[in-house]
C-alpha cells in the first residue's frame, strides 16, 4: 500500500489521512510555491494552517470525502450518470458534492441500463435544475429522442458560459430547428449533432474555440455555412454526414487537419488549408454530373492542398477523366500525396481502371494504396486494355499496396500484374479476398500472383489475414 | 532507480543531464528534463533550485514507489509511438499498467499526478478510479473509502425516493476487487 498510509505514518496518527499528501511540510516560506499540481494553492494553505494550529481531526474521516472540489469533480466526470447521482446517498456530506459534475451524459447505456419505465423528460429538468457550476460536456443522445420544446429549454438551462462538448442525437421524427442560444455557447470545442436544423443567426461571429464539428443528417443553408465555417478558426476536423447538397463548398480552415464529407456536392474548393491532411470524400449520388468537369475539378482542388497526404474517394468520383488523357497522367499533380484508398472500384469498366491508373500516375509520391473492389458483371474487357498498359514511368514511391474485397477475375489481376511491373521500390502487397467470390481462401489467386514479373525485388505477396499490423 | 528509455532521449544525454528527484522516503531517481516537464511542479521546484544550487529535488510528499511508477508512465508518455497509440490502444495500455490495482493505490497515485502537476496521468487515474466504481453498490463504496453513512434509515429512503430510477436496476456486481 503506497503513498497516503505510508505519509500518515511519519505524521500524527490522527492526522486526517487525506490531507497528509496535501500539507505544505517542506516547511520553507516558499512551500506555497512547491505545493504545485492542479487546484491545490489555496486547499493547502488552509490545511496547513489547520495543522498548525494542531486542531483536533475527526479520527473517523474517510479517504475520499475531504479531497479538494476538482479532484472529487474529475472522478464524477468520469462515471456514467447513474453512479454519480448514486454518490447523493454515502454520507451527508456527499448530498450534494454531485451537484458540480463537470459532465452530464444521457446516452444509449443510460437509456438501456437505467430509464427503466421512467419519463425522460422530467428526468433531464430534475438534473439540469440541480447542477450548479462549471458544467463541460452535456451530450443527450438516447435512442427515440424527438424534437420538442423540451429540447430548446434544456439548452437554455445549460451554462453557456462554460460549455466545451455538446451532443445532440435526435433520432426520430422531424429535423430539429436548433434554438438561437446554442450560438451563445463561446466555449465549444466539440459539437456534435444528428438529424438538426442549423442555421446560425445574421451576425454571428462564430465559434472561436470550435475544434471539433460533426454533422449528420443535418439541414444547412449553403451559403451561411461556408460563412460559418470561415468564422471558426480553431477548427481542426469537419465531418458531415448526409448533410444538405452543396452545390459549391468551399472550405476555409487555417487549423483544419481532417474533412470527411459524404453526401452531394458539385464543386469542392480549399481556401487558406495549410495544414489539410486528411480528405474523405464520398457521394451518396452521382446522378448530379453534367459535363465532364466533375472530376478534373475535384483533383485540381485537391492539388491546392499544401498538406494533403491521406485521400479516401470512391473510384467512380474520377470517371471525367477520361476526357482529359487517363490513363496518362494529368497536368496537375498531388505531390504530398502519401496514402490513397479508393473504394467502390469497379474493375469490369474500362473507364474506371483508366482512371484510377491516371490518378496513381499523377500522384508521383503515393506510399499506400488501398482498392476496394466492387466487382458485379463484366462490362468490358478491361483485361485486354491493362494488358496494353506499359509502365511509362515507374511508380517510384508507392510501397504497399493493399486489396480488398478482391475477386480474382482477370481485369482485377491484370491491374495487379500492371502494379507489380511499375512499383520499383513495393514491400508488400496484400490480398483480402472477396469471401463469396472465393473458395479457396485466396491460395490459388496468391499462387498466380506470386508468379507475374516484379519490378521490385523485395516485393512479397501476402494474404491479408495473415499479418497484423 | 528509473531510468527513462534509451530510444527517445539519446539526444538529451550530453546536453542535458538527468534531474534527480529524492522522494520522502530518500529514494533518489533519475528523470530526463524533457520527461520532467510534463509535471509543473517539477518545473516550479527546478527554477526554485536554480536558485541554491543543489543538484537534488525533494519531493517530499511522494513516497520513492510510487514516484518510481509517475517516473516510468512519464516516460512512456514521451515516446513517440506513444503519442501515435489510438484510442483503444491506448485504453488498453492503462488498463494494463493498472491492472491489479488496489483502488486506494489508484487514488494515491492520482493525488500525487495532481500534486505533480501532471493533468493527463491524473486524469487516466480518475478514469480508473471510476471504472472500478461504476456498477458496484453504495455499501461497497462506502466500505472501500471508509464513508461514514450518517444518514438515518428514513433519510436515506426519502432521499432515494428522490432520484428512483438511480437505484432501481438490480445490475450491481461488488465482485472482490479493489478492496
Amino acid at each position: 500500500m503506497y503513498g497516503i498510509r505510508h505519509i500518515s505514518s511519519q505524521l500524527i496518527p490522527s492526522q486526517n489521512k487525506a490531507a497528509s499528501i496535501l500539507s505544505s511540510s517542506i516547511g520553507s516560506s516558499a512551500a506555497s510555491a512547491y505545493v504545485g499540481g492542479i487546484g491545490l494553492r489555496r486547499r493547502s494553505g488552509e490545511l496547513s494552517r489547520l495543522l498548525k494550529m494542531n486542531c483536533v481531526m475527526r479520527s473517523d474521516v474517510d479517504f475520499i470525502t475531504n479531497l479538494p472540489n476538482n479532484i472529487i469533480d474529475n472522478i464524477l466526470g468520469c462515471l456514467p450518470l447513474r453512479d454519480v447521482v448514486r454518490t447523493s446517498i454515502l454520507s451527508r456530506e456527499w448530498r450534494y458534492k454531485w451537484a458540480s459534475c463537470p459532465e452530464i451524459v444521457f446516452d444509449f447505456w443510460f437509456d438501456q441500463m437505467f430509464l427503466g419505465g421512467h419519463k425522460l423528460e422530467p428526468l433531464v429538468y430534475q438534473i439540469l435544475k440541480f447542477h450548479q457550476g462549471p458544467l463541460l460536456r452535456f451530450a443527450l443522445q438516447v435512442p427515440d429522442l424527438k424534437s420538442s420544446p423540451d429540447i430548446d429549454q434544456w439548452i437554455h438551462l445549460l451554462p453557456n458560459n462554460t460549455v466545451q462538448d455538446l451532443t445532440l442525437h435526435v433520432s426520430r421524427g422531424e429535423t430539429h430547428k436548433l434554438t438561437p442560444c446554442l450560438f451563445t455557447f463561446q466555449h465549444l470545442r466539440n459539437l456534435k449533432l444528428y438529424n438538426c436544423l442549423f442555421d446560425p443567426p445574421p451576425g454571428f461571429k462564430g465559434f472561436s474555440k470550435l475544434e471539433n464539428l460533426q454533422l449528420q443528417n443535418v439541414d444547412l443553408v449553403p451559403e451561411s455555412f461556408i460563412k460559418f465555417i470561415a468564422l471558426c478558426p480553431a477548427l481542426e476536423k469537419l465531418r458531415m454526414i448526409h448533410c444538405t447538397s452543396f452545390d459549391s463548398l468551399e472550405i476555409t480552415g487555417p487549423n483544419l487537419k481532417s474533412l470527411e464529407f459524404h453526401g452531394i456536392l458539385k464543386f469542392i474548393s480549399f481556401a487558406n488549408c495549410p495544414v489539410l491532411s486528411d480528405v474523405k470524400l464520398t457521394f451518396s449520388s452521382m446522378d448530379f454530373k453534367r459535363g465532364n468537369g466533375f472530376s478534373l475539378d475535384l483533383v485540381k482542388s485537391l492539388s491546392c492542398l499544401p498538406a494533403l497526404e491521406d485521400l479516401h474517394l470512391q473510384a467512380y468520383a474520377l470517371e471525367d477523366l477520361v476526357e482529359h488523357g487517363a490513363p496518362n497522367p494529368l497536368p496537375v499533380s498531388l505531390t504530398t500525396l502519401k496514402n490513397l484508398h479508393l473504394s467502390d472500384m469497379y474493375f469490369e469498366k474500362i473507364d474506371e481502371a483508366s482512371c484510377a491508373i491516371c490518378f496513381i500516375r499523377s500522384s508521383p509520391n503515393l506510399q499506400r494504396l488501398n482498392i476496394t473492389a466492387f466487382t458485379f458483371d463484366v462490362v468490358d474487357s478491361v483485361a485486354d486494355f491493362l494488358r496494353s498498359q506499359q509502365s511509362s514511368e515507374s511508380l517510384s514511391q508507392l510501397k504497399t499496396v493493399k486489396m480488398q474485397l478482391f475477386s480474382g477475375i482477370e481485369a482485377e489481376m491484370e491491374f495487379v500484374k500492371y502494379l507489380l511491373a511499375s512499383a520499383t521500390a513495393l514491400e508488400e502487397l496484400a490480398i483480402t479476398p472477396h469471401a463469396s467470390s472465393i473458395a479457396d481462401g485466396g491460395e490459388s489467386i496468391l499462387n498466380e500472383l506470386k508468379q507475374y514479373p516484379r519490378a521490385s525485388p523485395s516485393a512479397e505477396i501476402i494474404s491479408w489475414e495473415k499479418i497484423r499490423r | 532507480m528509473a531510468t527513462s528509455s534509451s530510444n527517445t532521449n539519446k539526444a538529451d544525454h550530453s546536453k542535458n543531464p538527468p534531474l534527480t528527484l529524492r522522494s520522502s522516503d530518500g529514494k533518489e531517481l533519475k528523470i530526463f528534463r524533457i520527461v520532467a516537464q510534463q509535471s509543473s511542479t517539477i518545473m516550479n521546484l527546478l527554477d526554485l533550485e536554480e536558485e541554491s544550487n543543489t543538484d537534488v529535488i525533494p519531493v517530499s510528499e511522494v513516497d520513492g514507489s510510487t514516484l518510481e511508477k509517475l517516473i516510468e508512465l512519464m516516460n512512456n508518455h514521451t515516446e513517440k509511438s506513444f503519442n501515435y497509440l489510438g484510442v483503444k490502444e491506448r485504453k488498453k495500455f492503462y488498463n494494463d499498467f493498472f491492472a491489479n490495482w488496489k483502488i486506494l493505490d489508484v487514488l494515491n497515485f492520482g493525488l500525487v499526478a495532481n500534486y505533480l502537476g501532471v493533468q493527463v496521468i491524473f486524469d487516466e487515474a480518475c478514469q480508473k478510479m471510476a471504472d472500478m466504481i461504476k456498477s458496484k453498490s453504495v455499501e461497497w463504496v462506502r466500505k472501500v473509502f471508509e464513508i461514514k453513512n450518517d444518514f438515518t434509515p428514513e433519510e436515506e429512503e426519502d432521499l432515494k425516493k428522490e432520484n428512483k430510477w438511480a437505484y432501481e436496476r438490480g445490475d450491481l456486481d461488488d465482485g472482490d476487487d479493489a478492496i
